[in-house]
């Protein structure tokens, strides 16, 4: 059992309009990022279920979904306009890395869907997409890992040609401007012997 | 002091940045030399979700798979080959569904090398072809913010070699109907491909898919093709692209059925459904490529082949650095009269064997100037009949392909888009 969240989406297609996201996190919805969604859910077997990382900075996320085929007891002759059987890709994205999801979880998010689905095939044209809030999950996750990495890295990386550039610079500087040692004032006639060279 | 040290700390680590991109520079320059032996030719099919993309690309591989008839055939990666394979049948078993459509993340290119047998017995891979498979809402209908796939076929579209624009029979057979659903559709998916096309220079060629589904429009196939095209000529925008493109090649317009004739019909209620006992016989599958191979094919030649010619002369410049200038002498002129020969791209065996010959001449540099010349002499002489019968393999794969266009062009001839 944990405290970790999860935010029910929901993928389908119309009878005649194409795959897209109708259900997404509000945060998704609010920051107009959803798509991320239908970039990282691919084909599944029925009955799989797949676990995806979604985005790495920017506040890590993942997602666990399934693939599900619209039977007749979901709607009314569930085919598209072509004749293809309708399915849908549901499931909820998490902050946590997702470890092993819950069944259970898959099935809120699948019945949650299928209802809002219904709705969306009754007014393919009209539908927009639904901001799901979250709900407690039950499947195990991890907990949040530090920064990752690659940003650590990619952060000193940044830090070390800045002061390679800087020293640079100012060894650029230190050349052109005269030596190191302070000079002596120079005056005609030139020094004796010995003394600092003016030159 | 300190200044002198930090100095040479930062000249060390801007020579090692210089070395480590001079290298991966080097890397990519090997790699593109690699990729341009055998040219490969990038074709995207606009078409909206329904369309038949996904049945055309199986038919057409599982059609063109084994040489049958014709004197080449495609070769896909193994992991390709069971998805294409998995599709097809899904489609010829009457107890499955037909496959789902594609999913937008499902976006991915199927590549196919086209291979013919030489008379020598060596097959050889003439030219690979790239088509990009991918849910076609993607083209046609508004995409959720954030996803980017529109953005990215939308570049794809304009770094192809050949478009196909696909026709949805099944909307054609609700135009003929009388259904508006069908007219609305039909028109819509219309004009966002001329869009497209009109601005780009490429090769297109207009592909009617489901075509099964419009036989009984009239039983003469040509008169059917004929008032499908009168159909589609009342559109302007349709009409207009067919104009313009026709000032500088053959515009086609090619019926094709993933399944054939008899294998699926209308239901009462309007689907598309699979007639039991039906059997797969695609139809023209493999015309639309026929269609825009050898007109792409002529476009690139020359640049393919002074690319690769002067991709081995750098490749020989660069291995006889500080070596033998002899070495140089005889194969940079040998590969300058070769390629002024040949006027055509280059066998991959032949940049095997610059490299062959680039040891050989090497590990000689210390043999007399009798023996060195023998060696060159033999290598040339073997590069000579390679190159010849690789292009010999070439010119009868472009024959087929322009015959196969021959033949249909017989037997419809409206399916010139061109003359209208």
């Amino acid at each position: 059992m944990t405290e970790a969240r999860g935010w029910p989406f929901l993928i389908g297609a119309g009878r005649r309009h194409e795959y897209r996201t109708l259900i997404a996190p509000a945060f998704l919805v609010a920051a107009a990022e959803y798509g991320i969604l239908d970039r990282h859910a691919g084909e599944l077997p029925d009955g799989e279920v797949s676990v995806v990382r979604l985005r790495a900075g920017g506040g890590p996320l993942w997602m666990a979904y399934g693939s599900y085929p619209v039977t007749a007891a979901d709607v009314p002759d569930p085919r598209d306009e072509h004749g293809r059987p309708l399915q849908v890709l549901a499931g909820f994205v998490c902050e946590a890395p997702i470890e092993r999801p819950d069944p259970g979880d898959l099935a809120i998010t699948r019945d949650t869907g299928i209802a809002v689905y219904r709705r969306y095939l009754a007014d393919e044209d009209r539908f927009g997409v639904l901001a799901s809030e979250p709900f407690p999950l039950r499947s195990a996750v991890r907990p949040v890992a530090p920064a990752p990495r690659t940003e650590k890295g990619g952060r000193t990386l940044i830090l070390l040609v800045l002061a390679v550039a800087l020293a640079a610079v100012v060894a650029a500087l230190l050349l052109a401007l005269p030596g190191g040692e302070p000079r002596p004032a120079c005056s005609t006639p030139p020094p004796a012997a010995g003394s600092a060279d003016c030159r | 002091m300190s200044a002198v040290v930090v100095l040479i700390l930062a000249g060390l680590i801007v020579a090692a940045v210089v070395r480590l991109v001079r290298r991966r520079r080097r890397a990519a320059a090997g790699a593109e030399a690699g990729e341009a032996a055998v040219p490969t030719f990038r074709i995207v099919a606009l078409g909206p979700r329904g369309s038949g993309k996904t049945l055309l690309l199986s038919s057409m591989y599982h059609e063109m798979r084994l040489p049958g008839p014709r004197g080449y055939h495609v070769a896909a990666p193994h992991d390709q080959m069971v998805r294409l394979s998995g599709w097809f049948n899904q489609v010829a078993d009457y107890d499955q569904d037909w496959p789902k459509g594609t999913l937008a993340g499902d976006t991915r290119e199927f590549t196919f090398d086209v291979r013919t047998r030489a008379a020598s017995g060596a097959v050889h891979t003439v030219l690979s072809l790239g088509y990009l498979e991918y849910a076609g809402g993607v083209l046609t209908e508004p995409r959720p913010p954030g996803e980017g796939f529109q953005e990215e076929l939308l570049e794809r579209i304009r770094s192809a070699d050949a478009l196909f624009g696909i026709i949805d029979g099944f909307h054609l057979r609700q135009w003929f109907d009388g259904l508006p659903q069908g007219r609305r559709r039909l028109q819509h998916a219309l004009t966002t491909m001329v869009t497209l096309m009109l601005s780009e220079p490429r090769p297109i060629t207009f592909v009617i898919t489901k075509w099964d589904l419009l036989r009984d429009i009239d039983a003469d196939e040509d008169g059917r093709l004929r008032m499908v095209r009168k159909l589609l000529m009342t559109n302007p925008d349709f009409r207009e692209l067919v104009k313009v493109h026709s000032a500088q090649r053959v515009v086609r317009l090619i019926p094709v059925s993933a399944v054939g004739p008899d294998f699926a019909g209308l239901t009462a209620d309007g689907h598309v459904a699979k007639l039991p006992d039906g059997e797969v016989r695609p139809t023209n599958v493999d015309a639309p490529l026929a269609a825009v191979v050898p007109d792409i094919f002529e476009q690139v030649e020359r640049r393919v082949d002074q690319a690769k010619l002067h991709t081995l002369i750098e490749g020989v410049r660069r291995q006889t650095a500080g070596g033998p200038g002899a070495a140089l002498a005889e194969l940079g002129s040998y590969v300058t009269r070769a390629a002024g020969l040949a006027a055509g791209a280059l066998s991959p065996l032949y940049s095997v064997f610059v490299g062959e010959a680039m040891l050989e001449l090497n590990r000689s540099h210390e043999r007399d100037q009798a023996s060195r010349q023998n060696l060159a002499d033999r290598l040339l002489g073997e590069a000579e009949r390679e190159i010849e019968e690789f292009r010999a393999c070439r010119r009868r794969v472009m024959r087929e392909l322009r015959s196969r266009v021959d033949v249909l062009e017989g037997r419809l001839p409206s399916s010139r888009l061109s003359d209208d």
